[in-house]
């Protein structure tokens, strides 16, 4: 165990460093940062001088050693145009997404566990198809357009709720479920089989020949069980929805570390969108990370393979 | 004798005959399967009609898409009772371009980009997973890594800033887009190569001394082939609702091309007034992408040969 977890570790990283130097060439040998940073008015001198300021005249692995070497230090550059430290640019704004993931995996959980659970008691019956009948319609919801149609209904006809900004709760209301409902029909059809999987099971039914209340086997048995597959999937979603919150948070005007990112790409503030790549992937690898350990403790065989 | 085995063929014969007729023919079996599969017949369905109406669009749209018309800027679709014209059915966007016929080209774009899409990341994602499941091993290792590494990357920021480097247009789009989304590929073949791997025929191919890439592209190819096409079809969703976020954002296709992403962004600042700006081209997409899921889904029951 100790072994296979630093080995997982190991190769952690390595996908991180990897996935960095992809996007800091892709950022850097396309667009010349220099012109961004001179702007319009710049003379062919100044751009030869910023050049220099930043060291863009160095080759690329040598700037992309430069820029891990202070990363891993926690420094992250300035940003180009808001000539702020991209450090402290993220860590203020970091807080809202992951409150708006949070809130928007809850979100998914608390819908698709008691639909899964409802459309496994009697497969093939009404309540079933219902469920995955809206299980394929939300699947098919643009999320972008979902929120759009949010903000003309509750926002402009009804007058429920803000469209904007980030200061009171009801400003996390639409941006919640409109990231949130796009992970209920997977994690609802995995409830659905798990349960039909478990209620299947021997124990389950030794529990009701026990005369156990049906309630009681459902939510003390049955549902325990098929709920650990699902936070784990939950899990993975969480992972996604951080990527998926840029779309969001530009739309709701929600300003957390996705509508940062694409403020920057609109500036090319490439610094930015380096560190919350960075910060994207290492979320990705972390979560994965500590699922693969989880299993291996879990069930020990894996970390022999 | 003669007469008594002439009866017992005749008796075989007929039994024969009967077993044929209660054993339905393996096309009538797949016949019969499609067509109790309502998910698979609604999808296909529809499917047709968007395929129809993209080929179709320069007999079927009543304008030219990029045809402006100053004078007759954001008329109403025909439900509302005031600035109607009866010219554009579906009234006319912010320049006074006929939205319907917009809307009618809109699909060539999505269909286009959902398809070339699919092809680039499928020939990445099959040629990935089948190598890794087939040879194991360190390559299996190595084709891991990278799938980690590219399931690791953030894709819709790293393809925002990769057509920021490369400039917005459609052909970046899809490239970006098909170098990407091949991750569901790669990890799907990879497994089904690995069982593949040890049927008893496998076996004997190898045993019989046929070469490897014989092995792959006869034994291997045709057990992967109907999990490839259910992949594809999830991708290619994908793949559509991917192209729409990034135009919506504009990062993506660029106008004036009536994409229906794009015309989501360009109705945006009219939300207040002309909302169906806004409902219309989502409706265009939300049924594409639900057809093709609603086939995706009846193809696997209907290859997989599940007995409903």
């Amino acid at each position: 165990m100790p072994a296979y977890t630093l080995k997982r570790t190991f190769v952690a990283l390595l996908i991180l460093i990897v996935v960095s130097g992809l996007t800091f060439s892709l950022s850097h040998l396309s667009a010349d940062p220099a012109l961004t940073i001179g702007g319009e008015q710049a003379s062919e001198e100044d751009i030869q001088a910023i050049r220099k300021l930043y060291g863009f005249d160095r080759p690329i692995h040598v700037q992309y050693l430069d820029w891990l070497g202070r990363a891993l230090s926690g420094d992250f550059g300035e940003s180009y145009h808001y000539k702020q430290r991209v450090f402290d640019m993220v860590s203020e704004r970091i807080g809202r997404t992951m409150l708006l993931g949070t809130l928007a995996i809850l979100f998914a959980l608390v819908v698709s566990i008691p639909l899964g659970t409802l459309a496994a008691m009697r497969p093939n019956s009404i309540t079933d198809r219902i469920a995955l009948f809206i299980a394929v319609l939300g699947q098919a919801l643009p999320t972008f357009w979902f929120a759009l149609m949010m903000i003309i209904v509750f926002g402009v006809w009804w007058r429920w709720l803000p469209i904007s900004g980030h200061t009171q709760w009801a400003n996390y209301v639409m941006p919640t479920i409109a990231l949130g409902y796009y992970a209920t029909p997977a994690l609802m059809r995995l409830t659905r089989a798990g349960m039909i999987e478990v209620l299947a099971s021997d124990y389950i039914r030794t529990a009701r020949a026990k005369g156990l209340s049906p309630a009681s086997v459902l939510f003390k048995h049955a549902l325990r069980n098929a709920i650990i597959p699902v936070v784990a999937l939950a899990a993975v979603w969480f992972g996604f929805m951080l990527g998926g919150s840029i779309v969001i948070e530009t739309i709701f005007n929600l300003k957390g570390i996705g509508w940062l990112s694409y403020d920057a790409l609109l500036r090319s503030d490439l610094p930015v969108v380096q560190a919350i790549v960075l910060v994207f992937a290492s979320f990705y690898v972390v979560l994965t990370l500590l699922a693969d350990l989880l299993n291996a403790y879990l069930d020990p065989r894996i970390s022999v393979r | 004798m003669t007469d008594n085995s002439a009866a017992r063929s005749l008796v075989f014969r007929q039994r024969q005959t009967a077993e044929e007729i209660l054993e339905p023919s393996p096309w009538s079996k797949l016949r019969r399967r499609i067509l109790g599969n309502h998910s698979f017949l609604i999808g296909a369905v529809i499917l047709a009609a968007i395929f129809a109406v993209a080929i179709l669009a320069p007999l079927l749209a009543p304008h030219d898409p990029y045809d402006q018309d100053l004078t007759k800027r954001l008329t109403n679709p025909f439900w509302h009772e005031k600035k109607i014209d009866a010219a554009h059915v579906l009234g006319t966007d912010k320049v006074g371009r006929d939205y319907l016929s917009r809307l009618i080209y809109g699909s060539q774009i999505s269909l286009l980009i959902g398809f070339s899409t699919m092809l680039i990341s499928g020939v990445i994602g099959t040629v990935l997973g089948v190598t890794a499941g087939y040879f194991g091993g360190r390559v299996d290792m190595v084709v891991n890594f990278i799938i980690n590494t590219r399931l690791a990357m953030p894709v819709f920021l790293v393809a925002m800033a990769a057509v920021v480097a490369f400039g917005a247009s459609l052909t970046v789009v899809i490239l970006v887009l098909g170098l990407f989304l091949w991750d569901r590929f790669a990890v799907v073949m990879r497994s089904i190569t690995m069982q593949a791997r040890d049927l008893d025929y496998v076996k004997a191919a190898r045993a019989m001394g046929c070469s490897t890439p014989y092995i792959i592209v006869r034994e291997i190819f045709p057990n992967v082939l109907s999990s490839l096409t259910v992949v594809a079809t999830v991708e290619m969703a994908n793949a559509i609702l991917l192209e729409a976020a990034l135009s919506f954002l504009g990062f993506g296709v660029q106008a004036p091309t009536p994409s229906w992403g794009l015309m989501l962004n360009e109705g945006r600042e009219y939300m207040f007034f002309s909302p169906w700006l806004l409902a219309l081209p989502g409706v265009c997409l939300f049924m594409l992408v639900l057809a093709i899921n609603l086939f995706g889904d009846g193809l696997r029951d209907v290859t997989l040969e599940r007995e409903r």
